[in-house]
């Protein structure tokens, strides 16, 4: 934890309530960015010591969701059906292209415009289901070639799904808790931020500060997660699967049907509890008074990219320039070197896009970053110019305040606050006193930018005494460059950069394995 | 006069460095030379460099930082007589009119020549007119991804550098690729040593030329292979003049007797401030001008001399917390005084150095503090003396630190094995008696 996050949870604590992080949201909602109907809520149960799922809730937000379970979780036919009845959902609401009409349009050549999808999950351990999913059908041989499909393409769906929730700025995979705790700051510590019911009773419930803890504390106690309260899974459930089980091996089509409806009632309450959580999730971020960050929008356009080129071209089977040959990766992880090296490549890239262009609309944010020492606010005190030639060099000298931490250095690039296109190079710090540092900077981009009032030539003497708040440019570009680089095999070296692995760990089972050839194909 | 293990040590390496230019001048395609620091590495690049360009190959070098990159420049048109061309970015600001200096890659020469230039400008390089070999200094530091995108610039690599020091630096989570076979964020050579090719030639350098020979016992736990010093035991000392008064006056009158030393403040009740801790900088700022003050004396290979404020560095691991040493330091001084931290001293040597201990505001270590990487920089950037400031608490945080082990199956535990060497290193300090408690 930061001493800034730490000053923000003890103004939690002292103000007895949730306080909003940040003084715009940092998440595109419905009815804002997204449509109602592009948003998919799911949430999943399993059984005590089991992987697989035992029910699945899903549907929009506001509406009543669907439920399937199935009876026993340790049949895995069972739990394949169910699997397979709720692949079409998830496959329309991602358009699949055998799906959804929108996503059988596209060409490799065409590429319409289509808003952004979200699921939305309770927390982590429901994300953790995404990869079990992965895993299991990822190559699974059960059923008709037809149900292989589709399972197969739901497994494709979970991996794509499960591997973007790790991508840096991603719009796509949202973690109900993971939101809840980046757009407020809870008066608690951050284990207890994993458990929705918590999160939201804080949220919504009104009242002093002892009313929001007790129902904060309540709400507790209620399982959220994917696994059930062993109590109530032990001493109710537990008999009704045994019986269940007693009535399948005895053949009693009676007692079958009856078992059957009796666990899914069970189950059915526990799994709308958490679908209906997530929704709650949903509608306190939609009421929330605070606006969009201007940075969302770009940062929708990057998930939407990548929707495109992790997911639906490779359904198509399309080559793409930036991230290479259609092939379905590993869920285990990316065994292909050039594979590895480009998603490696395009996470440092959205780490960097995401670090630096929020910030350029959320005062809160700003002020976080120069309380840690990674930007600058302060006056500007001198504008100089040099001449060489035809070339005009612009200097800046600012003050700021010298009892703040300071992370920044010589050789480092900034931007003005609002306006990426001007950047400036720190060419020296000193300490001018002990309340003053003085910065000289160096313009180099964007030097005659003139859009009054907000920004004016950076030559411009009536800049003198203004302030200025500079943060980190977005640098963006230059890992995305590499990660299409990468996959270029055909240089000198790639005997050595780009041949096949063999060492250790470098075997898969076929079940969970990429497709080589595949990726070499291409 | 040298001694008999000080000859052995010169033929063995006069071997390595035969085997090594024969290799390259043969068409060798692979060569891995892995060394201790201040043990020759970037001269023996060089050395090989001045042999391919002397038989006419089209050479090129790729380092990990611009500094590095001047810095060969320089130093093989003065050393070695061989004038570089310097590739650099188009923000690159050097200006030095001994070799050229070009930012387009349609201007390098199609024959014969030795171009440097950093592995980041080598990766985006488009349109390049391939080299015959590419020399990789301080190749520990460049990530496996990176080093893929270097496979277009020749077909044949030399790579050379330090396995004990700071790992690529990485800022992302890399959970997906700690199983992957070559992990896109994990050093290259690490990657060619585990599956190595039948053709690789594999070579290590036995000796330090830097490092005074008690400190070789303080740094060898970071490593997986044995190495010694060239320095004799005693050779390399910090002298200084008058008596002491307090605890940063025992600490350098230690520096007479061992090339070590430890100066710790108490850790407050509350814990050490976590990362600009304002008493620990101006205790590093007080030792460098008690040094300069006092007329030490410095023995860092060449003979006894006075000791100048530039033959002082001072490093810590947080920036926030360099800048606090750096404002604490005069004017003048900090124009002499090198401030900075543990990546970018790499490759640098002074005869003393001043550095903040990574854990002195930790007390409880997360993996990446209890990497080895930075500590073992900073433990080996001197020629004469070390100076450690540190919060006192070091020893009690190591000993009830518990590692977890949460590594991937099958992947070494990196974490536990920092953990074992930062302790080792920390009482290697206390059984020498080498720990001046409570500097004030």
């Amino acid at each position: 934890m930061t001493s800034e996050q730490a000053v923000r949870r003890l103004l939690a604590f002292s103000a007895g309530k949730p306080l909003p992080h940040g003084t715009t949201l940092r998440v595109p909602t419905p009815n804002r960015s997204l449509g109602p109907k592009d948003v998919l809520v799911v949430a999943f149960v399993r059984m005590g010591g089991e992987s697989s799922p035992w029910g699945i809730a899903f549907g929009q937000p506001g509406r009543t969701p669907k439920v399937l379970t199935v009876p026993e979780a340790r049949t895995r036919d069972d739990v394949a059906d169910m699997i397979a009845s709720f692949a079409p959902v998830l496959l329309t609401h991602l358009r699949h292209p055998k799906f959804d009409s929108a996503g059988a349009v596209i060409t490799e050549e065409k590429r319409p415009d289509m808003p952004l999808r979200q699921l939305w999950l309770p927390n982590r351990s429901h994300l953790d289901m995404l990869h079990y999913l992965a895993y299991t059908y990822h190559r699974t041989r059960y059923g008709t070639p037809e149900r292989q499909e589709l399972l197969q393409s739901l497994a494709r769906a979970c991996g794509w799904l499960f591997r973007e929730a790790h991508r840096p700025g991603q719009m796509v995979t949202m973690i109900a808790t993971d939101v809840l705790s980046e757009a407020y700051t809870f008066p608690t510590d951050d284990i207890r931020q994993g458990h929705l019911g918590f999160l939201v009773a804080w949220l919504t419930t009104r009242g002093r500060q002892a009313v929001r803890v007790k129902a904060a504390d309540k709400a507790e106690g209620l399982s959220m997660s994917t696994n059930l309260d062993p109590i109530f899974e032990n001493t109710g459930l537990a008999k009704a699967v045994d019986a269940f089980n007693e009535a399948r091996s005895n053949e009693d089509v009676e007692s079958i049907k009856r078992w059957t409806q009796r666990i899914h009632k069970s189950l059915n309450g526990e799994l709308k509890r958490r679908w209906e959580l997530t929704d709650s999730a949903i509608t306190a971020l939609e009421h929330d008074r605070r606006r969009e960050n201007y940075g969302v929008k770009r940062l929708i356009k990057a998930s939407q990219d990548e929707y495109y080129r992790q997911y639906l071209r490779i359904e198509h089977k399309f080559e793409d320039i930036e991230d290479g040959p259609p092939f379905t990766p590993s869920p285990e992880t990316d065994r292909h070197p050039a594979a590895a090296g480009s998603r490696y490549y395009v996470h440092l890239s959205s780490d960097e896009l995401q670090n630096q262009l929020l910030v350029h609309d959320d005062p809160e944010m700003q002020a976080e970053l120069i309380a840690t020492g990674k930007a600058l606010d302060g006056e500007i005190v001198d504008v100089s110019t040099r001449t060489e030639g035809r070339k005009e060099h612009v200097f800046w000298k600012i003050h700021t305040n010298g009892h703040l931490p300071l992370r920044l250095r010589e050789g480092a690039l900034l931007c003005p606050v609002g306006n990426e296109r001007r950047q400036g190079e720190i060419l020296q710090i000193d300490q001018l006193n002990a309340q003053t540092n003085r910065f000289v900077l160096q313009i180099i981009k964007g030097k005659t930018l003139h859009e009054p009032p907000k920004l004016i030539r950076a030559n411009d003497r009536a800049l003198l005494g203004s302030r200025v708040i500079l943060v980190p440019p977005p640098m963006d570009g230059i890992a995305r460059r590499k990660s299409r680089s990468i996959w270029n095999r055909k240089v000198p070296g790639s005997w050595l950069t780009h041949s096949t692995p063999r060492g250790p760990n470098t075997s898969l089972p076929d079940a969970i394995s990429e497709d080589f050839n595949e990726i070499k194909s291409r | 006069m040298p001694t008999k293990i000080h000859r052995q040590l010169e033929t063995y390496i006069s071997q390595r460095t035969s085997e090594l230019i024969d290799y390259v001048l043969e068409g060798g395609r692979l060569a891995v030379v892995k060394a201790p620091p201040g043990s020759g590495k970037t001269y023996l690049l060089m050395q090989c460099v001045k042999a391919a360009r002397k038989a006419n190959q089209r050479v090129a070098i790729a380092t990990q930082t611009r500094a590095q990159s001047d810095d060969i420049c320089r130093r093989l048109v003065s050393e070695f007589k061989v004038t570089p061309i310097r590739f650099a970015a188009n923000s690159a600001t050097l200006n030095d009119s001994n070799f050229q200096i070009t930012t387009n890659a349609k201007d390098l020469p199609s024959g014969p020549c030795v171009v440097v230039a950093t592995s980041a400008k080598w990766g985006l390089v488009s349109h390049l007119s391939e080299f015959d070999v590419l020399f990789v200094d301080e190749a520990w530091q460049l990530a496996w991804a990176d080093f893929m995108l270097l496979g277009q610039v020749s077909d044949r690599f030399i790579l050379i550098g330090d396995p004990g020091q700071i790992p690529p630096v990485v800022s992302i989570d890399t959970s997906r690729w700690e199983t992957s076979p070559r992990a896109p964020h994990h050093p290259a050579p690490e990657h060619i040593l585990r599956e190595p090719p039948r053709d690789l030639l594999s070579l290590d350098l036995p000796a330090t030329r830097r490092l005074p020979a008690d400190t070789v016992d303080f740094i060898k736990p970071f490593y997986n292979f044995p190495f010694k010093a060239f320095a004799q035991p005693g050779e390399r000392i910090v002298e200084v003049q008058g008596k002491p008064r307090d605890g940063i006056d025992t600490a350098l009158d230690c520096l007479a007797n061992g090339s070590v030393v430890a100066l710790t403040l108490p850790t407050p009740p509350e814990g050490p401030p976590l990362e600009d801790d304002a008493e620990i900088a101006q205790l590093a700022v007080n030792v460098a001008k008690r040094l300069v003050h006092r007329d030490a004396k410095v023995n860092a290979g060449s003979g006894i001399q006075n000791i100048q404020p530039s033959d002082i560095g001072l490093c810590a691991t947080h920036r926030v917390m360099n800048t606090a040493i750096e404002l604490r330091l005069t004017q003048k001084l900090r124009r002499q005084m090198r401030v900075d931290t543990p990546e970018r001293w790499q490759g640098l040597q002074l005869p003393v150095m001043i550095a903040v201990h990574p854990l002195s505001g930790v007390v409880h270590p997360s993996d990446f503090d209890l990497q080895t990487g930075r500590l073992c920089v900073m433990a080996s950037r001197h020629q004469a003396g070390l100076i450690i400031v540190t919060r006192d608490h070091i020893g009690d945080t190591l000993d009830t630190h518990l590692p977890l082990a949460e590594q991937p199956i099958g992947r070494p535990d990196i974490s536990g094995q920092g953990h074992y060497q930062n302790t080792q290193f920390w009482n290697q300090l206390l059984k020498l008696d080498r720990v001046v408690v409570g500097a004030t």
